[in-house]
């Protein structure tokens, strides 16, 4: 990943994220669906934006 | 362990236990993290070194000629457009790299609010390179 599209990824923010709050209460669940090959994206669009985001050198 | 066994009440068989359990002794790994390095700073967490932007995104210094204006107008962004608590964040967490659950101890705040401001902080400096003319295609312009 360049600088370009690291910037642009951290710039760019969903209006559908939960937030960590709404994260940390359905990861457990979404982590399982994940794991077993469930569409937890389109399940879950709001906790995959949360995820998503990796603003700098893969924090946060 | 304890802190586990203080939240099985919370626990409703959505999941495995042990994807349960997990869950908090990341969270709970993290939070000491950063609570090492709100006792440990390597840097103070207001510290302001500009120069420091273009490695925390990759970019590449034998490229400077192309990205330096982006960086210039990101760094005026930061200054003009964002709140003095989502500047303090900005700069906490992308110059200084102070981990989330340190700048929830130090701003004597929760995970959920410091992602707000540092959400919000990032829709308004994009929203400024925009107006700038930074974007294309909804990405940001490369060379």
């Amino acid at each position: 990943m360049n600088g370009w599209s690291a910037l642009d990824r951290f710039l760019r923010t969903d209006p559908r994220d939960v937030g960590c709050a709404g994260t940390v209460e359905m990861l457990h669940i979404y982590a399982e669906l994940a794991a077993a090959g469930d569409p937890v994206k389109e399940r879950y669009p709001g906790v995959a934006a949360h995820l998503r985001v990796r603003p700098v050198r893969g924090r946060l | 362990m304890v802190g586990i066994t203080g939240k099985l009440g919370q626990f409703r068989g959505e999941s495995r236990f042990t994807t349960w359990a997990y869950k908090f002794v990341i969270f709970e790994v993290s939070a000491k993290i950063g609570r090492h390095f709100w006792r440990h700073p390597a840097i103070p967490f207001d510290a302001e070194d500009w120069d420091r932007l273009p490695d925390r995104f990759g970019f590449d210094p034998a490229q400077e000629i192309a990205w330096r204006d982006l960086l210039t107008a990101l760094h005026q962004a930061v200054d003009e457009q964002l709140t003095a608590r989502q500047r303090r964040v900005f700069v906490a967490f992308v110059l200084n790299h102070v981990p989330l659950d340190t700048l929830v101890i130090e701003l004597a705040s929760n995970r959920n609010a410091i992602y707000k401001t540092l959400f919000d902080a990032r829709r308004k400096l994009r929203a400024a390179l925009a107006a700038d003319g930074y974007m294309g295609d909804d990405c940001l312009r490369s060379p």
